[in-house]
């Protein structure tokens, strides 16, 4: 007998969301480029607690960087098991900043935001959660054909 | 012999490799510009031939029949050996109405392109590259004499996973 799938779909409220962020560490910024395409970058990311950030590392005098503080960011993390057709997702839209007070600057070397790629990253960047949504899809194998 | 991106010192993907990706993932992140804010949207999608196909519902922003410019993206992590890609597209997204791209419907019910919820999704879209790009991270490290070199831009760039 085919087995169905019964999937449920899920809002998540803000608390959920920012918990979600904390725990993931690689999500993919989008910045509106006007009069051309939007430009999407995969980043290692970490969540700043305090200011309920995503806060995350660009190159000196980068095109991402300039973009990136002259336009609205959106920002989307997810954790997905393709397999069992399950998860979630979180995106955030704001404004993006860059990070320049000593003391913040202090604090987020505190939270263990891997490099991978080669090369410097002086600037601190952070999108604050103006706007956060989220969803999870949970899938439950059922007895029954879909 | 590998291609590195100048710009970046990561890894350049050729665009024969980027479809071979592309077809062992099954969700990507679409890129789109509505009323001058940026939106990105998680998809479930699969590769038909050159082009990323996935559904969405009636009503959604993408339900229309062109929109244009888009961005797809599609990555990969593997944290035990620290290494990952990225491919991009750029191009536009089309609407596969019922009596068009009639192929293409034929095609999608062998494509691995089942919508997680039930009922849901019924339009079909498409999205048509103008180009697809990638880059590879892994712990190697080169040298020029092992390399070749491309200043070719792609989406993934200097910030990434940094």
């Amino acid at each position: 007998m085919t087995r169905g799938v019964m999937a449920l779909e899920e809002v998540l409220d803000r608390s959920e969301c920012l918990r979600l962020l904390a725990r993931r560490h690689m999500g993919r910024v989008v910045v509106n480029v006007e009069g051309w395409v939007p430009v999407i970058r995969p980043v290692n990311y970490a969540f700043d607690p305090s200011s309920q950030s995503v806060v995350f590392r660009t190159a000196r005098g980068s095109k991402l960087t300039a973009l990136l503080l002259s336009q609205l960011a959106a920002f989307e993390v997810d954790d997905i098991d393709e397999s069992a057709r399950s998860g979630w997702s979180v995106i955030v839209t704001g404004r993006a900043e860059e990070i320049s007070r000593p003391a913040d600057l202090d604090r987020l070397e505190t939270l263990g935001l891997e490099a991978w790629a080669p090369g410097e990253r002086p600037h601190w960047v952070r999108i604050r959660t103006e706007t956060l949504s989220g969803r999870r899809i949970q899938s439950t194998p059922t007895a029954e054909p879909a | 012999m590998p291609t590195v991106d100048l710009n970046t010192g990561l890894e350049v993907i050729e665009s024969g490799e980027c479809f071979d990706l592309l077809a062992t993932e099954e969700v990507g992140r679409l890129g789109v510009v509505f009323a001058g804010r940026p939106e990105i949207f998680p998809v479930n999608y699969a590769v038909d031939e050159d082009s990323v196909v996935f559904r969405t519902n009636a009503g959604t922003k993408l339900s229309g029949s062109i929109v244009s410019p888009v961005v797809f993206e599609v990555d990969h992590l593997d944290r035990k050996t620290r290494s990952a890609w990225s491919v991009i597209i750029h191009g536009s997204a089309h609407h596969v109405g019922d009596h068009a791209h009639s192929s293409l419907r034929q095609r999608v019910p062998e494509l691995t392109l089942v919508p997680w919820l039930p009922n849901s999704r019924p339009h079909l879209i498409r999205i048509l590259s103008t180009s697809v790009t990638g880059r590879r991270i892994t712990a190697r490290r080169y040298s020029p004499a092992t390399t070749t070199e491309s200043r070719v831009p792609h989406g993934l760039g200097e910030a990434t996973m940094c």
